[in-house]
């Protein structure tokens, strides 16, 4: 049995919505503030604002969830779900090929991030800590943006995304984090340990939330698979975290 | 080989029947499927387009069974599709959109695509404004570039749902000519409510109302459903089923004919109007 048009059609549009999302209004409103916090360090110093590259860096996350939760409310929006139904492309192809477009604005965060770091470093004594908090944020983003296009395919609402934006902000701690709230994407981490579980716990997201948008409108087995192993990862980093 | 078969189909919305036990085949041709709003043209089309199922009889599209889903996709790889209201991405380029839905299309592979792309802009008239956002573009600019998404790829089967409606006269003239020109000779089945249409565009006209066939065949044999029932008088007769005033300022009369009044030839219009009118009045008994 012919695999239904993955191969080339999918490679062309992951190219397509990849180029999209990197140029996407919402997603260079996020490099903007990343950049604002790159230019706060690079005025006062890392030991007094090295945690602006950080937070800079870890805001283009919500920016793009929302990005990506407007390119997938596309059909919703202009109407031709049924229109493109009648198309050979499966739907399922059509959210993979998002999915893996997010690829492209978190590659260009990787280059401006490696950047900043590499300069920071090459100035300033970053300990471990630094360094695993400042991997962990393209995954922040990479599951954030994962997060944008299950919540499209469940809720077709352009409301819910800058909604749990805003939340996410808000439900970050700040001095005095209590236990859930730590697991929350946005946060940060103080000690190693903790900073390293955070790496498979945002992987864990990114996949859970990858396989949720491709269970709609159909479960597939990739879908399944996907969600299976995000939660399990999810889980087990989460109670290492708050252990 | 039928392009289209329909043996038996019936749907509901509800407790409303919009199709009733419909029977058709489409052959390779430009078919008009005319009837008034609510006729369900609509669920017709959208299952000859594979996006609904029927709830009972049996649909085959370019002799493939749409319930089967490796065979709906090579359905869906030769059909162009313009549903009643085309959505577009409002803030795409008219050639970002084409080609967007190219890609879904599964022309995958680049230069090719974007030939396509042009092809059909081309020939919906559309290539200066390729690269105008569609939010720029006039009504029937749009109503264009749902055509020219529609002809990507040659399609063998190409189903518009009232797509000439909203079009001023020149524009019509232009979107027939379009359809009737078209170099792959694709089956076409078109709805409208329209006649004039019918007329200027169809071999075949297939007239549905209240989700039956009514009417099946040429222009000309339909129009030939009403001879001897259209009659023209100074005034208004109370003897006829449908009756208007014409531009001339004489009454037109259609329905079971006095012996007293003079026959005039029929139109598509008229036999339209009888088929319609003799439900409206069954109705209303
Ligand atoms: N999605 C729907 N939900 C409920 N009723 C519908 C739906 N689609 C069509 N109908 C009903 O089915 C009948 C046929 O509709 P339709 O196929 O749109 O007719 P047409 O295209 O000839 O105007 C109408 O009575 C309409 O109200
Ligand atoms: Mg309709």
């Amino acid at each position: 049995m012919r695999a239904v048009s993955a191969g080339p059609g999918l490679a062309q549009l992951v190219l397509l919505e990849g180029r999209r999302l990197a140029l996407h209004p919402l997603f260079l409103a996020g490099v903007v503030v990343a950049a604002g916090g790159c230019a706060a360090f690079l005025a006062r110093g890392w030991s007094t604002s090295g945690w602006t590259v950080y937070a800079g860096f870890a805001l283009m996350a919500p920016f793009t969830m929302v990005a990506t939760n407007v390119v997938t409310l596309r059909d919703h929006r202009a109407d031709t779900v049924e229109q493109h139904e009648a198309l050979p492309m499966p739907v399922s192809t059509r959210v993979g090929a998002l999915l893996t477009a997010i690829l492209a604005p978190t590659l260009l965060t990787v280059a401006g991030l490696g950047a900043v770091t590499a300069y920071a470093a090459s100035r300033f004594a970053l300990d471990e800590v630094d360094l695993l908090v400042l991997a962990s944020l393209p995954l922040i983003m990479t599951a954030l943006a994962a997060l944008g296009v299950a919540l499209a395919r469940w809720m077709p609402s352009a409301f819910v995304a800058p909604a749990l934006a805003v939340a996410f902000y808000f439900w970050t701690p700040g001095d005095d984090p209590s236990a859930w709230r730590v697991l929350m994407p946005l946060n940060s981490a103080d000690d190693t340990g903790a900073a390293v579980m955070r790496l498979p716990y945002l992987l864990g997201l990114t996949l859970l939330f990858a396989g949720a948008a491709l269970a709609q409108p159909q479960r597939s087995r990739t879908s399944v698979l996907l969600a299976l192993v995000g939660a399990a990862l999810v889980t087990l980093s989460a109670a290492a975290v708050l252990t | 080989m039928s392009s289209l078969s329909l043996e038996n189909v019936g749907k509901k919305f509800g407790s409303t029947p919009a199709l009733a036990g419909v029977r058709l085949e489409v052959e390779p041709s430009v078919t008009g499927l005319l009837g008034p709003n609510g006729a369900g043209k609509t669920t017709l089309l959208r299952m000859a387009a594979t996006v609904l199922a029927p709830d009972s009889g049996r649909i085959r599209i370019l002799g493939r069974d749409p319930a089967h889903p490796h065979e709906r996709v090579e359905i869906r790889r030769r059909l162009g599709y313009v549903p009643q209201e085309p959505g577009f991405y409002r803030n795409f380029t008219a050639f970002d959109f084409v080609d967007y839905v190219a890609v879904l299309k599964d022309i995958a592979e680049r230069r090719r695509r974007h030939d396509e792309v042009r092809k059909v802009l081309d020939y919906v008239g559309l290539r200066d404004h390729a690269h105008q956002r569609i939010k720029a573009l006039s009504g029937g600019m749009r109503q264009r570039l749902a055509l020219a998404q529609a002809l990507l790829g040659d399609p063998e089967l190409l189903i518009l749902d009232e797509a000439t409606a909203g079009l001023d006269p020149e524009q019509r003239l232009r979107f027939r000519e379009m359809i009737s020109v078209l170099p792959q000779r694709p089956t076409v089945l078109i709805s409208t409510h329209q006649t004039d249409d019918v007329s200027a565009l169809c071999q075949r006209v297939v007239v549905l109302i209240a989700g039956t066939i009514r009417f099946d065949g040429t222009p000309a044999e339909l129009a030939a459903t009403a001879s001897d029932r259209v009659w023209v008088d100074a005034d208004r007769d109370e003897r006829a089923a449908v009756s208007w005033r014409t531009s001339a300022g004489q009454f037109r009369h259609i329905g079971e004919r006095p012996a007293d009044a003079q026959s005039v030839t029929p139109t598509v219009d008229d036999a339209y109007l009888l088929l319609s009118g003799a439900d409206i009045s069954a109705r209303s008994s």
